[in-house]
């Protein structure tokens, strides 16, 4: 093929520096204008996807979802405050973190629980996602009193998925520690939401 | 040869290079971070695969109509940067256009800037060659790139997933659902791993070099 090796100067630049700041002035002023442009639709595809996913979790679509803080949001239904929903983290899965949203409500019974990012092995371990297996939905309606927080192989409530124990337990821990902390913060978060909806 | 003659042929080496003889994913070898990490399904594959045509495309352009400027001493740098800009600038418009998707790929997006592919271009085409010739070039060498990536795709979704075209409503709307295929539950799960990946691409560089060996002998 012919190539052209030297090519004829067509700008009038004579320093390397002057043509690099003038290149890299090109390119923040594209980024620049670009995300101003699309800053709020891009904001607001956030909120919708974030709200997507906590109406999943709730199951709910008649209850009104409050932000409290990024991880933590209250419900209301017509009789007023109805539950909570809020991020919970375990590092006990197979491949480290999984964080799940998990809605109950005033009497830390569960209404859903969705695993929103783990490392779990694809095709393996992956079950706990809704997208995957319906596995996830077991959690629903268990409180810490009416159910035994471990796998039924080890005398508990829950069935593991097959070649993923460590996940099914991981998984069955972390509502179980989750549904702790709501009981233990109750009080405070009823207050939170409370001074919020004043 | 007239100037015509000239530019036909340099057209038709252009795409036979990208496409085949000098296939970025399948001859030069690069790029294999998002060809191994993304071509799980073929939904992501056709995402990830657009998205590094486009950039090459227009980094290409950028970088052959700036080449005036670039000298010897900040050619690198300046092509680093213009990729880079417009990976920041596709990024942007997968959050704006489908924000579904960059919530599943987003991660490798930033990672197109480390695609050899695309620095590769630059510095050995397009910085040396007239505008026309750097898009087609980058659009070439992107298609080539994108259809490996398809291929790699399709394959390892049906034997590791048992599906075909699933989620593609993360693209396409809610008419993408209606694409999806299922053949069975569970799939292979060595193809959903980075070793499967691995596999296909080597299948698949074999299956090339046989093809190209047969044509030889054919000729």
């Amino acid at each position: 093929m012919k190539r052209i090796l030297k090519p004829p100067s067509t700008f009038p630049v004579k320093s390397p520096m002057a043509s690099l700041v003038i290149l890299a002035a090109v390119c923040g002023i594209l980024i620049s204008t670009l995300h101003a442009v699309t800053r709020s639709t891009i904001a607001g595809n956030q909120q919708i996807f974030a709200a997507k996913q906590l109406k999943e979790v709730l199951g709910d679509p008649t209850q009104d979802i409050v932000k409290l803080t990024d991880e933590l949001y209250y419900t209301m239904s017509e009789n007023g405050l109805s539950g909570f929903i809020f991020q919970h983290t375990t590092h006990e899965g197979y491949n480290g973190t999984i964080k799940s949203w998990i809605a109950v409500d005033l009497h830390q019974v569960i209404r859903g629980v969705r695993v929103f990012e783990h490392h779990e092995t694809p095709g393996i371990g992956d079950k706990i996602e809704i997208n995957v297996s319906s596995w996830i939905k077991h959690f629903n309606r268990k409180s810490l009193n009416t159910s035994s927080w471990s796998l039924t192989k080890h005398g508990g409530t829950f069935d593991h998925f097959t070649g993923a124990t460590i996940t099914s337990r991981a998984m069955v821990k972390a509502v179980e520690s989750g549904l702790t902390r709501a009981q233990d913060e109750a009080v405070e978060w009823t207050k939170m939401a409370e001074n919020n909806s004043d | 040869m007239t100037d015509t003659s000239l530019m036909g042929n340099t057209t038709k080496t252009i795409t036979v290079e990208g496409l085949w003889t000098r296939n970025p994913a399948l001859v030069q070898l690069l790029g294999l971070c998002p060809l191994l990490a993304v071509s799980g399904t073929f939904t992501s594959a056709l995402g990830l695969g657009i998205t590094t045509l486009v950039v090459l495309v227009f980094s290409n352009l950028f970088i052959s109509l700036f080449r005036g400027m670039l000298t010897d001493s900040i050619r690198l740098p300046a092509q680093i940067m213009v990729i880079a800009s417009f990976v920041t600038l596709a990024d942007i418009l997968l959050q704006y256009w489908f924000f579904d998707l960059h919530q599943r790929i987003g991660l490798f997006v930033a990672l197109i800037v480390t695609n050899c592919t695309l620095l590769g271009r630059a510095e050995s085409f397009a910085s040396r060659n007239p505008v026309a010739y750097a898009v087609l070039d980058g659009f070439m060498m992107g298609l080539g790139f994108l259809l490996v990536l398809l291929v790699m795709g399709v394959i390892r979704e049906v034997l590791g997933h048992g599906t075909l075209f699933t989620n593609l409503h993360l693209l396409l709307g809610d008419t993408g659902r209606d694409f999806e295929i299922r053949f069975q539950d569970s799939g292979f799960l060595l193809m959903v791993l980075p070793p499967g990946a691995f596999l296909t691409l080597g299948c698949l560089i074999a299956l090339k070099n046989k093809l190209t060996q047969r044509w030889i002998v054919n000729q």
